[in-house]
């Protein structure tokens, strides 16, 4: 009896060396400093900076956030007024290059970000030329949120801009009376009508075609500070699912 | 000599048709192996700016994909989370870390499976 126990113990303890370095690696949950989620690309923390080192994104047929390598904030920032965003784009892949800052991101159910508005700067390979202001959202409401490609892309207005490749600019988007209006450098580049009462709603950061780096983010309500980020910590969210290679299946392709 | 001819004619149209079904245009054929715990759906392998092969079916945990097609050698995995859809977070992908990596490469020709093992707690 005593020796059926000292074995089972054996095996417990066995259990517990294996199992408690497999719990303490998937540790991955979001904490204090959380302030952004992963939704696509390959974003890490790098000289206090939040770099997208990927640039190419394979579109995923739901909501336009999921076209691009997107991070959006893991809350909506309580009532402001004034997004700015310090940026760079480098090392283009191919033309069009896209930087958008998005925001009113809202969604129907769980995660399901179709509703969002978003000046959107594109390019190719001398630098970024034209702003395009866009609203999508949900096309048949009546479908399930899983419905693939059941989203639509609005072009509300547009502008010529100059944004230059390895150089950091200041993008701020201000809501002034009912019009949402974008500068550059302090450089007033597109002012828009906001067809909607409200712009509140969580902001997301999106690149394609082109890497990005973000120095920082700061989100006011008039001159008091509603959310931040100078990306000092690694405050972007990341889940995952991990794989390894079955060495038992791997045959050759029928010629 | 008709025979001999007819025969020919037979012989020729066989090889053209088994020359031809073999060749589907892919590269290597893939397939996922669910081990990491939770069920899976839509996994993709994604290479270059584009959607390569999807895998739209529920995976549930334990369970072993169809081998499907795939024309980039080397890519990654995303995929969504069937646990996601009682969560509130259902909509967002996961990347699929395979052997560590995002990154991944088969050889050409071959047929490989790809053991998820794991997903990482939220």
């Amino acid at each position: 009896m005593l020796f059926k126990g000292i074995i089972n113990l054996k095996k417990y303890l066995l259990a517990l060396i294996v199992i408690f370095p497999v719990f303490t690696y998937a540790s991955d949950t979001p904490t204090e400093k959380t302030k952004w989620q992963k939704l696509l690309g390959q974003w890490s923390i790098v000289n206090s900076q939040a770099v997208e080192n990927r640039a190419w994104a394979a579109p995923w047929e739901y909501y336009e956030l999921l076209k691009y390598n997107t991070i959006i904030t893991y809350k909506a920032p309580s009532d402001f007024n004034n997004i700015t965003v310090k940026a760079s784009t480098f090392d283009r892949f191919k033309t069009p290059s896209e930087f958008m800052i998005s925001f009113a991101i809202t969604s129907e159910r769980a995660s399901w970000f179709y509703h969002m508005y978003a000046f959107k700067i594109t390019g190719g390979f001398w630098g970024m030329d034209k702003v395009t202001f866009i609203k999508s959202d949900r096309l048949d409401k009546s479908k399930p949120f899983n419905a693939k490609n059941n989203s639509f892309v609005k072009e509300i207005a547009s502008a010529d801009c100059s944004v230059k490749y390895d150089k950091t600019h200041e993008y701020s988007i201000k809501f002034e009376g009912h019009d949402a209006v974008l500068y550059i450098n302090g450089k007033k580049i597109l002012s828009v009508r906001f067809p909607e009462k409200s712009h509140k709603g969580r902001i997301a950061i999106s690149s394609k075609n082109v890497k990005v780096s973000v120095d920082s983010v700061e989100v006011k309500k008039n001159k008091k500070t509603v959310f931040e980020d100078d990306f000092n910590e690694d405050s972007i969210y990341m889940r995952r699912v991990k794989a390894r290679i079955s060495g038992a299946n791997n045959d050759k392709k029928p010629e | 000599m008709k025979k001999f001819i007819l025969i020919s004619m037979i012989a020729i149209a066989a090889f053209g048709v088994t020359g031809c079904g073999e060749d589907d245009g892919t590269s290597a054929d893939i397939r996922w192996d669910n081990n990491s715990g939770d069920d899976i759906y839509e996994v993709k392998w994604v290479a270059s700016g584009k959607v390569d092969q999807t895998w739209s079916a529920d995976l549930a945990n334990t369970s072993v994909s169809p081998y499907k097609g795939i024309s980039e050698l080397t890519g990654q995995g995303e995929c969504l989370n069937v646990t996601d859809r009682g969560t509130g977070a259902e909509g967002t992908p996961y990347d699929v870390y395979i052997d560590g990596a995002l990154n991944h490469s088969v050889d050409n020709n071959d047929s490989e499976t790809l053991n998820i093992s794991q997903v990482q707690a939220k």
